[in-house]
């Protein structure tokens, strides 16, 4: 090359649809562990009526939102950014970074503590949120990628590990 | 001599690590930019090095505009039509911020570059201490392909034997990236490596500056554990490392030069690097031998207390050789364990690395005409150097010669 040249850098399609499908996936788990688990319900609890929060990449997405409404139900709200008001953002500086996390290569605090994350909104809300999406990918994943997503594996009981997981993913599958 | 007061300042941020690259989009985004202009070098042109940059720029909606490869020559007219020719592309097709991809001459092209955009042409034509840059510059940005001397972070910037000197000239942002890091030649990494040794070693020794003894550490330990293992693997290949440890090595001492350069931008006067550059003009070291040849002698005849020279024991060798030595003993050991690092490299590089200052083709005759010339060799305006003392610098040369001890006191 002994020419200047103009580079627009295009896209990563795979990524994309990879990550808009787990994060579809994701959204509607948390709406159902709403309805099953008691300490997401306790943790949506804490939040303010009405409030939203959203996980994405910068600065085009893909984007999951999700929000509690004022008869304090917890819905998936798709993950078109532009149509709802967020309160609470919390975004990966780039869309390999969100890729890495949902490909297990790097657990939440992980990509955290490489200063991967920012959050737009309170911060007791972003951590609640953090221990929400934990909790879900701990009903989502088998063990030992669970354990990759997360910073500590929880010991639960017996009925939270089957019944539970159960009625999650059928209520995710489902939307029910 | 310790006044109790210090200033440190350091403009550039730091991104380290694996995936670090894909920061870069959102930094740019940050500072106000979406449009940068990569300037890169022929060595990072023909190893691919743009590739993972424009990876890296994938869906973050940006365009890059890719400069040709600056060429390593040292014609000051060619450099000159290629720092026009940038300038008419960057400001023909609207760019917002530079990302120099490489080191050394990189470096000081995208920071001229950058004076000449913000600033206009004109002010790069205006000489010494008329040269004023006062105000930020665009963004700009520094991601090392392999380990730099440290010029690259530093406040200066040379073009066409001109110096320019202000803190907006350091980078913004610098990003090393295992991903993005070539194989220099040996002689590349032992040059940056020893310029970057000498600089952190008198700065931590001299420095009444804690933040910048604070970052001589890191840079020393970094170098200490990764200098000689990656010489020792470019240069004996039967004891090569795999491929994952030879990269640690190298993203590690980029990022003692980046540490360097910061250095360098908040200790003015290090005599060993004034002594180096000059000594390398008049023989067969370069630079970076030069610097660490002299700077045995140097601390031994500078240090006024004795107890920051021990100190130097603790980035050296560590916490437990540090405390197993008693306290009389450390100065001697510290300056010993520099001369050792040098006989250790000459005996890695069979030979072909300088150990005295008569290893490099200097002899006992020649060191007045070598302090004469010192005398006669003023610094650039524009720089931070400061006159160098005379007398001192041939008592230097003169234990440098032969590496002996200026304190013999120590031996007994």
């Amino acid at each position: 090359m002994e020419t200047f040249i103009e580079i627009k850098p295009g896209r990563k399609p795979f990524q994309r649809i990879y990550l808009g499908i787990m994060l579809w996936f994701v959204g509607k788990a948390i709406q159902a562990a709403a309805r099953v688990d008691n300490e997401v319900k306790k943790e949506f609890k804490g939040m303010p009526a009405n409030y939203t929060f959203s996980l994405g990449a910068f600065p085009n997405g893909p984007y999951m939102i999700v929000g509690k409404d004022d008869k304090e139900k917890v819905r998936y709200l798709g993950s078109n950014i532009s149509k709802h008001h967020v309160d609470l953002e919390i975004t990966l500086k780039s869309m390999k970074n969100l890729f890495v996390l949902f490909t297990f290569r790097e657990s939440t605090p992980i990509a955290n503590s490489r200063d991967r994350m920012i959050v737009n909104g309170d911060l007791p809300q972003a951590c609640a949120a953090v221990r929400i999406l934990d909790i879900v990918q701990v009903y989502l994943l088998p063990k030992p990628l669970a354990k990759l997503a997360i910073k500590r594996y929880p010991r639960w009981s017996l009925k939270r590990h089957t019944v539970d997981r159960l009625m999650v993913l059928i209520r995710t599958i489902t939307g029910i | 001599m310790n006044t109790g007061n210090f200033t440190f300042l350091c403009r550039t941020k730091t991104g380290f690590g694996m995936n670090a690259l894909e920061h870069l989009p959102f930094d740019l985004s940050c500072m106000g930019s979406q449009k940068p202009l990569v300037l890169l070098d022929n060595n990072a042109q023909l190893k691919g090095c743009a590739k993972p940059l424009i990876r890296a720029f994938k869906e973050s909606g940006m365009t890059l505009g890719l400069c040709p490869p600056i060429d390593g020559g040292t014609d000051p007219n060619i450099d000159l039509k290629t720092l026009k020719n940038f300038y008419g592309i960057y400001i023909d097709k609207g760019f917002d911020s530079i990302i120099a991809l490489g080191t050394g001459k990189v470096a000081d092209m995208a920071k001229a570059l950058n004076i000449a955009v913000t600033l206009g042409p004109d002010t790069l034509k205006a000489t010494g201490e008329k040269t004023q840059i006062t105000q930020p510059l665009t963004p700009f940005i520094y991601i090392p392909t392999g380990m730099g001397t440290g010029m690259e972070t530093d406040k200066i910037a040379r073009l066409n034997g001109k110096t320019f000197n202000s803190p907006f000239l350091a980078p913004d942002l610098a990003i090393i990236d295992p991903e993005i890091l070539i194989q220099d030649t040996s002689d590349t990494i032992i040059n940056a490596g020893l310029t970057c040794l000498a600089t952190c070693c008198e700065a931590h020794v001299l420095s009444d500056n804690p933040p910048a003894r604070a970052y001589c550490a890191t840079g020393i330990g970094l170098i200490i554990k990764n200098f000689l293992p990656l010489v020792q693997s470019i240069l004996t290949p039967e004891v090569t490392p795999d491929k994952k440890t030879t990269k640690r090595y190298q993203t590690n001492l980029a990022q003692a030069s980046v540490i360097t350069g910061i250095i360098l931008a908040n200790c003015k006067g290090l005599l060993s690097i004034q002594l180096g550059r000059h000594l390398a003009k008049d023989s067969t070291a370069t630079p970076g031998q030069a610097m660490t040849i002299l700077l045995p002698a140097v601390l031994d005849l500078i240090t006024a207390n004795k107890s920051d020279l021990g100190n130097l024991i603790l980035p050296l060798s560590g916490l437990d050789e540090f405390s197993s030595v008693p306290i009389s003993q450390r100065p001697a050991l510290a300056i010993q364990k520099i001369r050792s690092l040098l006989n250790k490299l000459y005996q890695i590089c069979l030979g072909t690395i300088p150990r005295t200052l008569s290893d490099t083709g200097v002899d006992r005759e020649s060191i007045d005409a070598l302090v004469q010339s010192l005398s006669s060799d003023p610094p650039p305006p524009g720089t931070d150097i400061k006159t160098i003392n005379l007398k001192q610098a041939k008592t230097i040369l003169t234990h440098a010669l032969d590496g002996q001890p200026l304190n013999q006191a120590y031996l007994n």
